[in-house]
């Protein structure tokens, strides 16, 4: 089990490959994603109109969505 | 037979009632069912079968769900003392593509009110659809959300070009190169089929469609570049949704019109995944019990063949594209 960690926007994005499949993890929460077509693009059921080259994409757009709502409630 | 109008040409009477009606629904409920239906219609897109997305029932299926909302907006507008006229209008985001409420009343406080606030978490903070929870003076709080959403807040966020995937919307020649396809879809009937084969897929957004190729593109782009509440699958929850689909589907309806020849609809006998073939029954129209408020009965029986004319239906567009 290889797994790849970096930060963004203080969040810890993971990806985790388990017996050549890897899985995407934000703040230690596994986030459904499947790659798909020729080209293996990843899309997920939290970014549900786009597809992303690499999963580490897919995470940093996820914190981008959710910082919306962090932001509000900072204040 | 009720026309579909571009919201430019509204009058401001028509402005009015149709927010009005849309909070009317709101208000009984009703609105939110539809925001329900949409999500339980996308599944978790993954393991379970989308009903409404990524195959050729994507247009039909939203033909079918639009249709609905606009006959209960209709009857919104008659319990609000109408005569229950007014139709669903569509945005034409090739040419209404401003964000500045004064240029483009699309975004004025009259009608779908504006961009949200970046120093505010994207909150829209004016117009009929800014949120507010002060009891007695509530305001189109959203209550039904994405349930792999933790955290989910309660008010309307939109976040114009802000991603990085969608800084611009898709462009008048991108849609008439689309209308140049001749193939309604093909195999494997999903977001991968290439742009040359599959009209429903370029205009679903998975394929990069020239000139200037983007992807995602057409409908999907709306999604992203509105961004905010219309970016997860609770997305119906911006109204802005359903003026995105009436030209989604108007598209569709000018694609139908300049390729009458063609087979209009070519997955059957189980050649696509369930629910998006020809004479599959689509969900939720399925015959189930009808949950909306106020209604007893059952859902229509509906499959993408029945939708695959829109005079039936008792709608027309006020303009089609290349006809």
């Amino acid at each position: 089990m290889a797994s790849k960690n970096l930060r963004y926007k203080n969040n810890r994005i993971g990806v985790v490959d388990v017996h050549g499949q890897k899985h995407l993890f934000i703040e230690g929460e596994h986030i459904p994603a499947v790659a798909t077509g020729k080209d293996r693009q990843f899309i997920s059921p939290h970014l549900p109109y786009q597809k992303f080259a690499t999963l580490q994409d897919l995470g940093k757009a996820i914190v981008e969505y959710r910082g919306m709502d962090q932001r509000k409630k900072k204040k | 037979m009720g026309i579909r109008k571009n919201q430019k040409l509204l009058s401001n009477d028509e402005r009015q009632r149709f927010v009005a009606a849309v909070k009317q629904m709101k208000a009984v409920g009703l609105y939110d069912q539809y925001v329900q239906w949409h999500l339980d219609a996308m599944g978790n897109m993954t393991t379970d079968p989308n009903f409404a997305h990524q195959g050729p029932a994507f247009l039909p299926w939203h033909r079918e769900y639009i249709l609905l909302f606009e006959q209960d907006l209709q009857a919104a507008d008659k319990s609000l003392g109408n005569d229950g006229s007014i139709g669903l209008p569509y945005w034409d985001w090739t040419s209404e593509t401003a964000i500045d409420p004064t240029t483009n009343r699309l975004w004025a406080d009259d009608f779908l009110g504006p961009d949200g606030d970046s120093s505010d978490g994207q909150r829209v903070q004016t117009g009929p659809f800014a949120t507010n929870t002060t009891p007695g003076s509530e305001n189109w709080i959203l209550a039904i959300h994405d349930p792999m959403d933790n955290n989910p807040v309660d008010f309307l966020q939109r976040s114009f070009g802000q991603d990085p995937q969608a800084p611009t919307l898709s462009t008048a020649d991108q849609v008439s190169n689309i209308l140049d396809l001749k193939i309604y879809d093909s195999s494997p009937w999903d977001s991968n089929v290439s742009g040359t084969k599959s009209f429903r897929n370029a205009l679903e957004g998975w394929v990069t469609v020239k000139p200037a190729g983007q992807q995602p593109g057409m409908h999907n782009r709306v999604h992203v570049w509105v961004g905010g509440s219309m970016l997860p699958m609770s997305s119906p929850n911006d109204p802005i949704f359903f003026l995105n689909h009436c030209n989604v589907d108007r598209i569709w309806a000018s694609w139908q019109v300049l390729h009458s020849a063609v087979d209009q609809y070519p997955p059957k006998n189980g050649q696509a995944q369930v629910g998006h073939n020809r004479d599959d029954v689509m969900v939720p129209w399925d015959g189930r019990n009808d949950p909306r408020p106020g209604q007893n009965g059952q859902l229509p029986r509906v499959t993408p063949g029945d939708l695959l004319n829109v005079a039936p239906l008792g709608y027309s567009y006020d303009a089609l594209i290349g006809s």
